[in-house]
C-alpha cells in the first residue's frame, strides 16, 4: 500500500497479510471490516491510494523459510511449491446446492498465484490529509461479488467451476479474478 | 590476636565456600540461601536449523543459553513438577513416541483421562499462531505454565513446584547459572517456563527423512512414494489431489492454521462436542477447529486428531477420503477425494516418507536422569 502525492508515492509498508475469515461470515463482520495501522507516515495532503494485491515478483522469489515465523510472507499456507510462489489471494467458502436453507452443501475455493497475477489498483483524485499527531482514517470498500463476475458481465456459476486447477480453465479463471480486484476495490 | 584468627576463620571458610561452588554442592552450602557466589557466565547456545526450516525466533527476554537449556532439559524430564512426584512432561511427551504418549488422550497423575491427545513437540519452537491444539497459548514460555496445574496432568501448584525447586540440593544453583538469580528465593515459575521453552526450542528435526532426501535429488522415491508426493501437493492433472497441503504445506508440513476438518456432524455450530479453537477466540465459526499438526514423523505419532479417534494413518486417510461430515465451518478444501484403494496405499507410502528419528540422537534432548 501506498499514498500518492502527485508522482511522488510513499510506502505505507511493504507487505501486509490480511485475513477476513473471522470477519466476513456476516453483515456485521463485513462492516466492522478489518484495520491496519500505520504509524509515523509523512504528514501531507495526498492525493492518491495505490494497494496492490499479492507479492511483488522481487519479494515472490523467496520461501516462508526465509523469513523469521513473525513475517507475512513466513506463512506456508500462503506459498504452494508447485507454482513457485505464493498466493497472492485465496477466495474460499460454501454455497447452497439444492436451495435447502438447512445446509451450505457446495464448496468453493479459488486460490490465485505467480506472477503474472499481481494487480496493482490505484486510486486518484483523493483527498487524504495527514495531520500532526492525529489519526486520519481510510476506508477501503471491497465489493466481492465483483471478484465473481467474469468478462461477459454475468457471474461465475459456481456449481460448474468451483476450483482453479492447474489446466487452462484454471489459468483463465486466475486470470479473470485477478482483474476484478482492480475494479472490486474503492474508497468509501 | 583476636583480630587476626577472626580474619584467618573468615578466608578459611571463604575457600571452603568457593571451592564447594565451582562443581559440586554440599548440604551445607546449597543450604545457604545467598547464591550470589556461583558463577554467572551463561554461554549462548547455538540450535542447528535445518536450511529449508523457517527462521527460530526467541523472545529477547529469554535469549538461548547452554544453562538455560540444560535447567530446562532436567525440569522437562523431572517428576518433581508433579504433585505427586509421579509425572514429568516426558511422560506425555516421550522421545521415542516423537514426543508424544501413544495414548488417544493423555491421562494426569490420578489417572483421569484428559480430552485431547499430547501433541508432538518437534519442532515446536518453529511455530507461531498459537499452541496447543486449541492456541490458546502464544508462546512456549506461556505454555509451559499450563500442564503443572491442570487437573489432568501434573495437577500440582506453582507455589509447591517452586517449594521444592528451592528445597532441592541442585535446582538452585541451575537457576543461577542460567538466570543469575541471587537468593534461591527469587526462583519464579516464569524463569522454570522460561527454562522449558528454552529446551522446547531445541527440539528441532534434522531434515533428513526419506522425503527429504529424495526432495533433494539425492535418493529415488518408489513410484508408489512418488504417486503419494504427487497426490498430497497436487503436482499433476494425472492422479487425484489428497488436498493434504493445504494444511500440512511447507517444510514443517503443517500450516500453523486451525480447521475444522469435518470430523464431527454440527448442524448447529454449538454441536461439537468439543469446541476446540471457538472456546478460546468465543467465536461461533471458529467451533470445531482445531490446530493442523505437523506430519513430520506422523508414523511415530498415533492414534490421531485431537482426541485419538483415529488408531491408524490408514483411518485417517479413510477419513479425508470420505470428505468427512456436515458442519457449516468444515473448511471448503475437505471433500469425498474418491481415492481408490491403490492410490490410498500411495498417499500411505509417501507419509511414511516423513519419518526421521536421528535427530533424537542430540545427546541434549536425552533424559538427564539416566
Amino acid at each position: 500500500m501506498g499514498l500518492k502525492e502527485g508522482e511522488h508515492e510513499v510506502s505505507m509498508n511493504e507487505i501486509d497479510f490480511i485475513d477476513f475469515t473471522d470477519i466476513n461470515v456476516d453483515m456485521a463482520g463485513a462492516s466492522e471490516g478489518y484495520t491496519i495501522s500505520k504509524l509515523s507516515l509523512p504528514v501531507s495532503n495526498y492525493d492518491g491510494l495505490t494497494m496492490s494485491i499479492g507479492v511483488p515478483s522481487d519479494l515472490n522469489e523467496n520461501l516462508p523459510s526465509d523469513f523469521s515465523s513473525s513475517h507475512p510472507l513466513a506463512r506456508s499456507s500462503e506459498h504452494w511449491s508447485q507454482w513457485n510462489s505464493y498466493i497472492f489471494s485465496k477466495l474460499e467458502g460454501k454455497y447452497d446446492e439444492d436451495n435447502e436453507p438447512t445446509q451450505l452443501e457446495g464448496n468453493y475455493v479459488f486460490h490465485i498465484g505467480r506472477d503474472e497475477m499481481f494487480r496493482t489498483i490505484e486510486l486518484d483524485d483523493l483527498d487524504i490529509a495527514l495531520k500532526p499527531d492525529s489519526g486520519t482514517r481510510i476506508t477501503v470498500e471491497i465489493d466481492v461479488k465483483n471478484l465473481f463476475r467474469l468478462s461477459n458481465g454475468s457471474y461465475l456459476d459456481l456449481e460448474t467451476q468451483n476450483e482453479i486447477h492447474g489446466d487452462e480453465s484454471g489459468e483463465a479463471l486466475s486470470l479473470q479474478i485477478s482483474n476484478n480486484w482492480l475494479t472490486a476495490i474503492s474508497i468509501q | 590476636m583476636t583480630i587476626k584468627k577472626s580474619s584467618h576463620i573468615l578466608l578459611f571458610g571463604i575457600i571452603i565456600i568457593s571451592s564447594c561452588y565451582n562443581e559440586i554442592y554440599t548440604d551445607n552450602v546449597i543450604a545457604i540461601n545467598d547464591l550470589s557466589g556461583i558463577p554467572y557466565e551463561p554461554e549462548p547456545y547455538i540450535v542447528n536449523i535445518p536450511a529449508i526450516f523457517p527462521e527460530l525466533e526467541v523472545p529477547a527476554d529469554n535469549p538461548m543459553t547452554k544453562e538455560g537449556v540444560q535447567l530446562g532439559r532436567r525440569l522437562f524430564y523431572d517428576p518433581i513438577l508433579s504433585a505427586d512426584n509421579s509425572m514429568s512432561c516426558s511422560t506425555c511427551h516421550e522421545p521415542d513416541k516423537n514426543f508424544t504418549d501413544g495414548f488417544s488422550t493423555s491421562f494426569g497423575i490420578d489417572g483421569i483421562a484428559g480430552t485431547r491427545s499430547s501433541m508432538s513437540l518437534e519442532n515446536i519452537g518453529l511455530f507461531y499462531n498459537g499452541l496447543f491444539w486449541d492456541g490458546r497459548a502464544q508462546t512456549l514460555e506461556e505454555q509451559a505454565l499450563e500442564p503443572i496445574t491442570n487437573p489432568v496432568e501434573l495437577n500440582n501448584t506453582w507455589e509447591n513446584v517452586i517449594e521444592k525447586l528451592k528445597e532441592d540440593d541442585d535446582y538452585p544453583q541451575r537457576f543461577r547459572k542460567a538466570f543469575g538469580i541471587e537468593s534461591r528465593n527469587e526462583i519464579t515459575k516464569e524463569l522454570a517456563a522460561k527454562a522449558i521453552a528454552q529446551f522446547e526450542r531445541i527440539i528441532i528435526s534434522n531434515a533428513n527423512s526419506r522425503y527429504d532426501q529424495f526432495n533433494r535429488g539425492e535418493i529415488f522415491p518408489t513410484d508408489s512414494e512418488y504417486n503419494g508426493f504427487d497426490m498430497f501437493f497436487d503436482i499433476s492433472p494425472d492422479l487425484p489431489d489428497a488436498e493434504c497441503a493445504h494444511c500440512h504445506g511447507g517444510p514443517l508440513f503443517t500450516t500453523n492454521e486451525y480447521i475444522n476438518n469435518g470430523l464431527d456432524e454440527a448442524p448447529d455450530l454449538n454441536d461439537f462436542p468439543d469446541l476446540g479453537r471457538g472456546a478460546i477466540t468465543e467465536y461461533l465459526y471458529d467451533n470445531g477447529k482445531f490446530r493442523a499438526p505437523s506430519l513430520r514423523n506422523i508414523a511415530l505419532t498415533a492414534p490421531y486428531m485431537h482426541d485419538g479417534r483415529f488408531e491408524t494413518l490408514e483411518e485417517v486417510i479413510d477419513h479425508y477420503n470420505s470428505g468427512g461430515h456436515y458442519a457449516e465451518n468444515v473448511d471448503p478444501l475437505i471433500n469425498n477425494l474418491g481415492l481408490n484403494e491403490e492410490e490410498k496405499g500411495d498417499l500411505l507410502a509417501f507419509l511414511l516418507t516423513l519419518t526421521d528419528t536421528t535427530y533424537l540422537s542430540n545427546p541434549d534432548l536425552s533424559n538427564p536422569f539416566e
